[in-house]
């Protein structure tokens, strides 16, 4: 009885089909008899012939020698050439190393909420398909490398992989962790190369529309930045800069948006979870009268607010949160689609990615069944954002006599602004980064 | 054609060479999952290949061998994630120190499989390197012979059992 589930579990194994509670089965048998784990090993010892085999019958059989003229050359960087380098002068031994075509390799370590794109492999654990463009619309992924480099990927972003020990981020948020002795993995984006020289770094890949803008800021270490072939430029712990294009030439710039460049809330590691459960406004439409727009991609649209991404996160051209026009308070509208009781609103205000010069300071929130009559829900105040770097930005609950409506407004009636600017500054207005609405 | 070794380089190329097999099978055991244990493999080779100037060639290859091997197993379920990981540390121990010991008295597997697929029908030695050869799925191989995923899975798993009697009856013998 057991001999027969334990073959039929080691055909599963064999066949790559073993479920959780397969492998947890298999594990108790194998640990509880030393004649299951025999029978184990005779057969993967047939499994690894027959791989064996299959990778390169020609040798299969034949007993191999080194010859006499063998000679090796030292290792390099790029080790797998050189042992199939050195392998080569060896004869019939060279088959040894190369069981099968090496090519780059990357594992999803981690995933979390995330949503792919229709039409996209959608790795959730093991290898990444390789020149193979992947995209998801939402959540977090984390892949890791041979060398020991991470790469967490917070979505929306769209990556692929094209060679050993490097990434194409085409876009999205990046956090890059290389331990000592991966120097050298670099990220490619559509702005330039980004060398990694031992370090900890983030990237925001995104565009203004026409051309690529890429921030980066390094947490640790050195990064090297690589606009052309040419043209290179290395940055220290602390710097940070945005790659721009100007009349079709790269550029470096080290203040965006009068201010200098940074990434807040880099996703270092994945959160914990989102706290989006019955979020009745996730994905939902956002209308309002007008949003912020300037140079290099610092676009922040309504849609922002209810896209499930937080904590001024984002890229340029696509960043998470919903700025007013300059000099406004602003106002928008959220469309849950149909009726639905709401009871609860929690908000995540903005600093606009740390410039402090926006934000929702009063506002009065309204529900709608028509998007012409408006009654109150809420009229209260949203805290400054002063979350240390790194840290999520607190939501704030405000809770009412639950009421049936389809549409929620927000009129924003008093804001921030950077008060070490002059009060009639045209950089401030109101803001927010995300809505969440909740039946109780 | 073979020479005495030059150096304890050429020496190790050619234990590793020869032992190609039984580092395959004793990796593969710890982590049966083909991709990764193909990883393995190579790392191990290399490492074995570096620290060629540290074996004691009066010393049997393989224990140090495998040594190196789960080592670098131990590595790649570090780096591979948790949920690729198919057996406890606990189980990987235990099989690391029996998969040892069971390979100090193994035969010649590699001659007795050959053997035991010439003694297939050969619709069944057909289908089995079939199944191995690179980049085939059961869905592709029951659509090439007209049948369900299911009923070809379940003659592969006959077709290893007869593999594997017929494997152990011939390194029984003498």
């Amino acid at each position: 009885m057991t001999e027969d589930r334990l073959e039929l579990l080691l055909h599963a194994l064999f066949e790559e089909a073993l479920d959780e509670a397969g492998r947890a089965e298999l594990n108790e048998l194998l640990l509880a008899s030393a004649d299951a784990r025999a029978r184990y090993r005779r057969a993967t010892a047939l499994h690894s012939a027959l791989l064996r085999k299959a990778a390169h019958p020609s040798y299969f059989g034949a007993p191999v020698e080194a010859s006499a003229e063998a000679r090796l050359v030292p290792f390099r960087r790029g080790r797998w050439l050189a042992a199939a380098a050195g392998v080569a002068l060896l004869g019939s031994a060279a088959a040894i190393f190369m069981t099968r075509p090496r090519g780059p390799v990357a594992n999803v370590l981690e995933a979390q909420d995330v949503a792919w794109t229709e039409g996209s492999p959608s790795p959730a654990s093991g290898r990444v398909p390789v020149a193979t463009p992947l995209e998801f619309t939402r959540g977090f992924v984390k892949l890791g490398f041979p060398s020991g480099a991470s790469v967490v990927l917070e979505g929306p972003c769209r990556f692929r992989l094209d060679e050993k020990e490097a990434l194409s981020v085409i876009h999205g948020r990046a956090s890059i962790h290389t331990p000592k002795g991966a120097q050298g993995f670099r990220i490619d984006t559509p702005g330039g190369r980004f060398v990694d020289l031992g370090t900890e770094f983030g990237l925001a890949v995104g565009n203004d529309g026409a051309d690529p803008v890429v921030l980066t800021e390094v947490f640790k270490g050195e990064v090297e930045i690589q606009a052309t072939p040419r043209d290179s430029t290395r940055l220290t712990v602390g710097e940070s800069r945005a790659l721009v294009r100007e009349s079709g030439k790269p550029k470096l710039l080290a203040d965006l948006d009068e201010s200098p460049v940074a990434l807040v809330n880099h996703a270092h590691d994945l959160p914990q979870s989102n706290g989006e459960e019955g979020n009745l406004a996730l994905g939902k439409p956002v209308f309002s009268p007008g949003y912020c727009t300037r140079p290099h991609g610092s676009v922040f649209p309504p849609d922002n607010l209810t896209d499930g991404r937080l904590n001024d996160s984002g890229v340029p051209g696509d960043w998470s949160f919903w700025l007013a026009p300059d000099g406004e308070d602003g106002e928008f509208t959220v469309d849950l689609l149909a009726l639905q009781t709401v009871g609860r609103i929690e908000l995540q205000n903005t600093n606009n990615r740390g410039i402090d010069d926006r934000g929702t300071a009063a506002f009065e929130l309204l529900g709608s069944l028509d998007n012409k009559n408006f009654f109150p829900l809420v009229t209260a105040e949203l805290s400054r954002v002063t979350a240390a770097k790194g840290e999520a930005y607190p939501f704030q609950p405000f809770s009412f006599d639950p009421v049936e409506l389809r549409y929620v407004k927000m009129v924003v009636s008093a804001h921030y602004r950077n008060e070490k600017r002059p009060s009639n500054h045209p950089c401030q207005g109101g803001g927010l980064n995300e809505i969440r609405i909740f039946s109780k | 054609m073979s020479a005495e070794p030059h150096n304890a380089e050429e020496r190790i190329v050619g234990l590793i060479a020869r032992h190609q097999p039984e580092i395959h099978r004793y990796i593969l055991s710890l982590l049966p999952d083909r991709m990764l244990a193909d990883d393995v493999v190579q790392e191990t080779n290399l490492v074995l290949w570096r620290k060629a100037a540290d074996y004691d060639p009066s010393q049997p290859f393989l224990p140090w061998a495998f040594t190196i091997a789960l080592y670098q197993v131990k590595a790649a379920r570090r780096d591979a994630g948790r949920d690729r990981h198919v057996f406890d540390d606990s189980l990987v121990e235990i099989l690391a120190a029996e998969g040892r010991e069971a390979e100090s008295h193994g035969g010649d597997l590699e001659k007795a499989l050959e053997s035991c697929l010439q003694e297939l029908p050969e619709k069944q030695r057909q289908l089995i390197l079939a199944r191995y050869a690179p980049g085939n799925s059961v869905q592709a191989l029951a659509a090439e012979r007209s049948q369900t995923p299911t009923a070809l899975s379940l003659t592969l798993m006959r077709i290893r059992k007869a593999l594997e009697t017929c494997i152990e009856r011939k390194l029984a013998l003498p």
